[in-house]
């Protein structure tokens, strides 16, 4: 190369890394400074390091870049020379035939060498303003990046812990205490329901809440409290328990109006029953002495007039037959004839496996009786009202005699079951109320067992007399005998196909069958069968 | 010894700017203006081509080149050319001559033997008459009989054109066209020059230049000129614009897709570059540059390009198109 072409080549050499120097540290400076105040407004934090290793990988990428594109290639630096200079092409010429020797090829060379010492300084003077301009940029970024403050995200204002509401641990409150001061649960029971229902008070007042977690607690203990429930047998226990104390009680007598009042206070001891029907239902009982002692035309009227002013229409067209029935049979029979038959000891077992005893009116109380107690049972607890239940117990008074003892001991013992049914229900319809949860609980089809806590005194009729004492009258739901499949099956099945066909035939005829009466029968007694296989302590005999 | 030859180099190229500057100074005598006419005939004698003048009648055609004549000391011959002007008026013919040995055919040199040809009105010769002067003009020989007869060199032919008369003339073929170096056209004087013109042949009719060189020197001169170096961009740049003046070629410049019927030979390039270093030197550079093609690209390509008729239609010139060529070309300098 040419001395003098390689001076003005080392001299933009030179230039170039000097721009790509400036053109690194200026173009790290923007992008940082970019970085910065973006990152800054947007609340985004960087260490200090990750903007230096940006600044200095965006700098060399910069420096690099310039450098090469402002790198002059020999040629190319003189064919700008001659351009920029207006030199007739002698610089672009010396460089090609820099190796040729013929004499005007070097006279050419010392010609354009001799351009090339006087050339005169050109400034650009737009590319001088461009350059600064793009420099001020620059560094205004890069200022104004360390200048701006680092904006920071709000911390989201903490949820406020999720407490129940004082209005649900008040209703909560309200129910333990009422529970607690119940005196016709049985001690387990209530033992239950109130340590239930104070670990789950408990519960509601602690920490780490939420609402998933109340719902949970209450559901939970909704399912402890209904674990103790027996509902579903409450009737067959009292059948049982009539049957039983007939059955163990026939040498001895009861008078009658015992067995009435008894039956009166089993009513009226059921409470206040939603049903509309309570008031008439309770009439029908209290004429059933007149009836029973004295049967007058009358009174027979006064029983159909009350059966028919039932506004429920199945517990009516029920208790329309069997107070025919009852009619007929002391009609047929007259009161004494009635007493004396009972009186001569019936053997409760002597209806067993068939339709009837052979004594109408027997039949017809028991019916009577019969479906109106299944019928009350099964009612909505919702206005169950435990204290009502206690005075009625309280009030009732012992006369002495085996039937009267019986009825005592069967509403004694059907009532806690009842009782605790309804407790259940009550309980947890309102938990559901208080805490806006759907009221859950066990029921037959789960194949759970039922803890009777008020399983009454084994001594007791059929099991089902006295306190409670948690003791277990079933074992499992499964563990019912279907006569029809010869299998155990669950409880509510059974039931229910019972129940079902006979209201059925009920509602669809006049009279009910007896094949209907001996499919009841038939059900009873294979629940009482299975009594008396399975548990030994049960005194139902 | 490299320090000698090269200091012969440079007293030979200093002798060449001397040179050019005496042929200039003495037609400067007897023609006044047309300095860029006398540029470019310099220009061809020294690169070794032929001129063809084309101008109105009373321009000084035939002056400068009586004067160029004078100046370069070198035998000088003028050629009317007329319609019934043969071949062998112009090359010479074979003829008997009485000797005492009884009779011989002896070759009777024509006009055309002489260094420095004035091909007066070439236009108004038949086609055949136009012929003989192709191959003197492109070979400097002429062929009698079999013979050939070598021009001396250096051998100029200086032809002229009146574009005004266009009855009884004979335009030249192209191949013949293609034969002369530059196309130059002498346009009418300036008043000044007018005046000037007026007032120095008051004094004289006669040409007043006197010689300033020999045909040694134009020679040497030549051969200085052939070594001038041509970076690759500028030949490339001439040789871009030949090949621009083809619209048949597919890349091609849109002026030549649009104006041109046919474009220049590849003598055109060949005349571009040598007339181009010619001129590189009589300006003082050792090297030719874009502006010497640019210079040179209306004579050298003027004579050798056709219009079509967009080119007529649009009012347009041979000259203008080749100025439209060189815009699009100046693209390939940047």
């Amino acid at each position: 190369m040419q001395q003098e072409f390689l001076r003005i080549y080392t001299k933009y050499m030179r230039r170039a890394l000097i721009a790509g120097g400036a053109a690194g540290v200026l173009g790290g400076a923007a992008v940082t400074g970019a970085l910065l105040l973006a990152f800054k407004l947007c609340a985004v934090e960087w260490g200090w390091y990750l903007y230096l290793a940006v600044f200095l990988a965006v700098a060399a990428l910069c420096f690099l870049a310039a450098y090469l594109i402002l790198l002059p290639r020999e040629f190319a630096l003189a064919r700008k020379l001659d351009r920029v200079y207006s030199l007739d092409e002698r610089v672009q010429t010396m460089a090609e035939f820099s190796a040729d020797g013929g004499e005007m090829a070097v006279l050419q060379r010392e010609d354009a060498a001799d351009t090339l010492k006087n050339l005169p300084r050109r400034r650009s003077a737009g590319k001088a303003a461009l350059a600064s301009a793009a420099a001020a940029l620059a560094v205004a970024l890069f200022a104004a990046g360390i200048a701006v403050e680092q904006k920071r995200t709000a911390e989201p204002e903490p949820e406020p812990p999720y407490t129940v509401s004082a209005a649900a641990l008040e209703a909560l409150t309200a129910l333990i205490e009422n529970v607690e001061g119940d005196g016709a649960l049985p001690d387990g029971v209530k033992e239950l329901y109130t340590a239930a229902l104070n670990a789950l008070y408990s519960g509601l007042t602690g920490d780490d809440l939420s609402e998933e977690l109340t719902a949970a607690y209450v559901q939970s203990t909704m399912y402890t409290i209904s674990s103790s429930t027996i509902g579903w047998h409450t009737y067959d226990e009292f059948a049982y328990s009539l049957s039983s104390a007939y059955v163990n009680n026939t040498d001895e007598g009861a008078p009658l109006e015992a067995l009435a009042s008894a039956l009166r206070s089993c009513a009226a001891a059921l409470g206040d029953i939603t049903i509309s029907s309570y008031g008439a239902l309770t009439a029908l009982y209290d004429s059933l002495p007149s009836i029973l002692y004295g049967y007058t035309e009358t009174a027979g009227e006064a029983l159909a007039s009350a059966v028919t002013a039932l506004d429920d229409s199945t517990l009516k067209t029920t208790l329309t037959l069997y107070s025919s029935a009852l009619q007929n049979g002391l009609k047929a029979d007259g009161t004494a004839a009635c007493c004396d038959l009972l009186c001569e000891g019936l053997s409760f077992g002597d209806r067993r496996g068939e339709a009837t005893s052979g004594n109408a009116l027997y039949d017809a109380v028991y019916d009577f009786y019969y479906s109106i107690s299944r019928y009350l049972v099964f009612y909505d607890a919702g206005t169950y009202s435990a204290s009502k239940v206690t005075e009625s117990l309280a009030g009732a008074t012992s006369a002495g005699g085996d039937i009267y003892t019986l009825t005592v001991n069967v509403t004694e013992a059907m009532q806690p079951q009842a009782y605790v049914y309804c407790a259940d229900n009550y309980i947890r319809n309102a938990l559901a109320k208080a805490f806006g949860v759907e009221a859950v609980g066990y029921t037959p089809e789960d194949g759970s067992s039922l803890s009777a806590s008020a399983g009454g005194d084994e001594s007791g009729a059929g099991g089902a007399g006295g306190g409670g004492s948690g003791k277990e009258l079933y074992p499992t739901q499964a563990d019912i005998y279907n006569p029809e499949t010869g299998e155990y099956t669950f409880y509510i099945e059974m039931y229910n196909d019972y129940y079902t066909a006979y209201l059925q035939d009920l509602l669809a005829g006049d009279e009910v069958s007896d094949e209907t009466k001996a499919y009841i029968w038939a059900y009873l007694n294979s629940i009482l069968a299975k009594r008396d296989e399975g548990d030994s302590s049960d005194t139902g005999g | 010894m490299e320090n000698q030859t090269m200091k012969q180099t440079d007293n030979r190229v200093e002798a060449f700017s001397r040179a050019v500057a005496a042929i200039k100074e003495q037609i400067r005598k007897d023609v006044v203006g047309q300095d860029e006419v006398v540029d470019n005939v310099i220009t061809a004698i020294i690169a070794g081509g032929n001129v063809l003048l084309e101008g109105v009648p009373g321009v000084g055609k035939t002056r400068l080149v009586r004067s160029l004549s004078k100046t370069l000391r070198l035998p000088f011959s003028r050629i009317q050319f007329t319609p019934d002007l043969m071949p062998s008026d112009v090359t010479g013919t074979n003829v008997i001559e009485k000797t005492g040995e009884g009779m011989n055919l002896v070759f009777q040199k024509g006009p055309i033997f002489a260094n420095l040809i004035l091909a007066d009105e070439i236009n108004r010769a038949t086609p055949k008459t136009q012929a003989a002067m192709l191959e003197v003009m492109q070979e400097h020989k002429v062929t009698v009989a079999k013979q050939t007869y070598p021009m001396s060199e250096p051998f100029f032919v200086l032809a002229t054109e009146n574009p005004i008369e266009q009855d009884g003339t004979y335009p030249l073929p192209e191949a013949q066209m293609d034969r002369f170096m530059l196309k130059l056209l002498m346009g009418f004087p300036t008043e000044e020059e007018l005046s000037d013109i007026v007032t120095m042949t008051q004094k004289t009719l006669d040409e007043t230049a006197e010689a300033a060189v020999d045909g040694e020197t134009i020679l040497s001169m030549r051969a200085l000129a052939q070594t001038v170096p041509v970076a690759s961009g500028v030949l490339a740049y001439a040789v871009a614009l030949v090949s621009n003046t083809h619209p048949e070629l597919k890349k091609t410049s849109e002026t030549a897709k649009k104006y041109l019927k046919y474009g220049a030979s590849p003598r055109a390039a060949q005349a571009l570059i040598t007339c181009a270093k010619v001129r590189a030197l009589m300006e003082g550079r050792y090297n030719v540059s874009y502006k010497d093609i640019d210079a040179l690209a209306l004579p050298v390509l003027r004579h050798r390009i056709k219009i079509n008729y967009n080119a007529i239609n649009e009012k347009l010139t041979v000259d203008d198109v080749i100025g439209l060529l060189l815009a699009e070309n100046r693209k390939l300098a940047k």
